[in-house]
């Protein structure tokens, strides 16, 4: 088949968007003179890059000054999945204690008021950092206390005290309940129904129920869907149909939605569902050249690898954009879910030091939930959080 | 990085030269011991939330008040604790509402992708209970990004709380005839067939919806939009409640020989008739689109074949 836009001599501005694309990744990849050099992962320069932001920002930045705990997880996420975390972790525990807020959950900064989404941040930073002194911050009691404040009676949650529904929202909560060990039945009330109703006609999920199918809302919906172990409320048959089709043609990565461009960010927001989609059983039959999962892992890679790393260091949305922290930690996670298979050798394009650690715990993929690649940390962080707050009671309210 | 755009048209003076904030002592920002991610804040940035620091902790819900949180959402339109503390002094003082709606239709055209302003203009419109301008608004939105995910869902919002539906028909065809391709609008068209109740999905609905796919399919047949569309039409209904809509899409196929699209709602009728034929038709179009017609999607295509094998197989 044809692998470039066709647009039926009925061109339009969806159309010329794409084929302006298609022509910016062709340029990229007649630039290669040196293959392998192209296709090899510049780790010492995407790890100067993070641990330069992980230290000093340029006032640039003042528009992620309400999200700053997320700047601290897309870079110790990064750093982790190259296996070269700052010599000064430690710091991160101080500093997201001054964002954790006395009614329980973090705020975006020092004084924000709580939010599920910097909340979600800086428990998985936290508990990238992984020493005690990281898990003792957390308030889990009111933690607790804050995600029943922004749970509502329909299974949706708002983002904050007077703020607005989306479902982004109930995967942040369910996440941190998980790892935290506080997760009740009041935490998940309705939950299933109203992601069921997020499920648009074509497969996808969106931020609420009407909206277009969404990569990385659907990715929150089915991840939510697997921790509150509620995965028959969506169709998953029509999820994966409309999945699968979000794989680009010529440029080997994913659109966010129908008719839209490629972005590396859904590498992990579109590319991550299948290892849930893996744990669900919904998986091609054994023995493929290209590994578990039901999407083409080896074209994904090579748009990461070949069109989104920044010659200066980090990673970007698509060649022409600027490399910045949210890009590098997600196509990052996405090349790293995009290699490790949960049951036969990785698929791996490029040299062996291209290879990521991985997401999954191949060994106990069949017997246990894949907490991993819900949550997007590491197998051994989450591991580590998951052995250490299991201890601790549970809540009771 | 940042969106730089000033709201105010007020030149800038540090808080220290305002005679009306002599009284308060500023707060300046707590890292901790040892900050991580430390942003290059500007002087003007520091200082002015060094201030709303001071009002915040007060919780003070005074005119000033509202004036700096205008001043902190100018630096930084996604600090939501200053839109959320915001609402809170508009209730305190009853504010008039009307000048809000302005106020937070300014900031949003400077920042049409901006989550805190979509809400806030949720909060301000519910309210005001004056729905009048929003079309209008999300149209202009659309206008520039005709598939600004904020303003689709806000427009959907709008039209469920007001139960404006007349018109949405007319003004998505409007957009469709633009850009056939604009799935954002086939996903309004579907909101607005399925969830206004003054339209029952008869028989006759459904057809007239698929004579309208069909017209927008056949100018642009490889584009999935449409397709995905008159699939969508059955979710809750078989195939077979439209009689000829199977043969319909079988020369549908048959005309757009290289289409995935079609071979591929030829199959998921195929698949849910489930009957011996029907299957082992099925079995063939997988076998078209694993070897031609879709081969990037193979790997999909081939775990498909084992489900209809399973399928195929006897009880």
């Amino acid at each position: 088949s044809v692998w470039n836009m066709e647009d039926d001599g009925f061109p339009s501005h969806t159309s010329d968007e794409q084929k302006r694309c298609e022509t910016r990744i062709q340029r990229e990849r007649n630039k290669v003179v040196d293959l392998n050099q192209s296709l090899t992962l510049s780790r010492e320069k995407h790890v100067a890059f993070l641990k330069k932001g992980f230290q000093t920002l340029s006032s640039g930045y003042q528009s992620l000054d309400a999200s700053r705990p997320w700047l601290c997880y897309w870079i110790l996420h990064s750093l982790d999945l190259l296996e070269d975390l700052p010599s000064n972790i430690g710091d991160v525990v101080f500093f997201l204690a001054q964002c954790q807020h006395p009614d329980g959950g973090f705020g975006g900064g020092p004084g924000q008021v709580p939010h599920l989404a910097p909340t979600y941040a800086a428990v998985n930073a936290l508990l990238i950092c992984g020493t005690e002194e990281a898990f003792n911050v957390i308030n889990r009691e009111k933690l607790y206390a804050f995600l029943l404040s922004v749970k509502q009676p329909d299974g949706s949650y708002i983002m904050h005290v007077n703020g607005e529904v989306d479902i982004r929202g109930v995967y942040c909560a369910l996440s941190v309940a998980t790892l935290l060990n506080v997760m009740t039945p009041a935490l998940i009330e309705n939950t299933g129904e109203w992601i069921g109703r997020c499920q648009s006609y074509e497969g996808g999920i969106g931020g609420e129920p009407g909206s277009e199918a969404h990569g990385g809302l659907s990715f929150c919906g089915l991840a939510s869907l697997v921790l509150a172990n509620q995965t028959q409320a969506i169709d998953l048959h029509r999820f994966i149909d409309w999945a699968v089709h979000r794989q680009m043609m010529m440029e080997g990565g994913f659109q966010g939605r129908t008719n839209k461009l490629v972005d590396s960010c859904y590498s992990f927001w579109q590319g991550g569902v299948y290892p849930l989609l893996d744990h669900l059983m919904l998986s091609p039959p054994p023995s493929h050249s290209d590994g578990d999962f039901l999407y083409i892992q080896r074209k994904l890679q090579e748009y990461i690898l070949l069109c989104c790393q920044d010659i200066s260091g980090g990673l970007k949305d698509k060649p022409g954009k600027s490399r910045d922290y949210y890009h590098s930690c997600y196509a990052l996670s996405g090349l790293s879910s995009s290699q490790n298979n949960p049951r036969c050798a990785a698929t791996l394009l490029g040299p062996p030091s291209n290879l990521l650690v991985t997401l999954i715990i191949p060994s106990i993929h069949l017997s246990q939930p894949p907490i991993h690649p819900v949550h997007n940390i590491r197998a051994v962080r989450a591991t580590a959080a998951l052995a250490h707050f299991s201890k601790l009671a549970p809540i009771n309210f | 990085m940042s969106d730089s755009e000033d709201e105010s048209d007020i030149q800038y003076v540090p808080f220290n030269q305002r005679e009306e904030w002599k009284d308060v002592v500023p707060i300046p920002q707590d890292d901790g011991p040892h900050p991580v991610c430390v942003i290059a804040y500007t002087d003007q940035f520091s200082d002015t939330l060094n201030y709303f620091r001071a009002i915040l902790k007060k919780d003070e819900r005074s005119p000033r008040a509202l004036e700096i949180s205008k001043e902190v959402i100018a630096l930084n339109p996604a600090n939501y604790t200053a839109w959320y503390f915001r609402r809170n002094v508009l209730e305190a003082l009853k504010s008039d509402l009307t000048e809000e709606l302005a106020y937070v239709s300014k900031v949003g055209n400077s920042n049409p992708k901006n989550y805190q302003i979509w809400f806030h203009r949720r909060w301000v419109v519910e309210h005001l209970k004056d729905y009048s301008h929003e079309l209008s608004y999300c149209a202009k939105q659309v206008e520039g990004d005709s598939k600004n995910y904020h303003a689709w869902a806000h427009r959907q919002w709008a039209i469920q709380m007001n139960g404006q539906w007349e018109g949405e028909l007319d003004y998505i065809s409007q957009l469709l005839t633009e850009d056939v391709r604009n799935n954002s609008a086939w996903n309004q068209r579907y909101f607005v067939i399925t969830k206004n109740r003054a339209i029952p999905l008869t028989d006759d609905v459904i057809r007239r919806e698929i004579d309208y796919a069909f017209s927008y399919m056949q100018k642009a047949p490889n584009n999935q939009s449409s397709w995905t569309y008159m699939k969508g039409l059955f979710l809750n209904r078989p195939y077979n409640s439209i009689p000829e809509f199977k043969q319909r899409i079988e020369e549908a196929k048959s005309k757009y020989v290289a289409n995935a699209h079609a071979a591929t709602l030829y199959l998921d009728i195929l698949e849910k008739e489930a009957t011996k034929e029907s299957l082992e038709a099925a079995d063939k179009v997988l076998d078209d689109l694993i070897k031609h017609l879709d081969t990037l999607h193979s790997k999909y295509w081939i775990w498909k074949k084992e489900n209809v094998a399973r399928l195929m197989q006897p009880q």
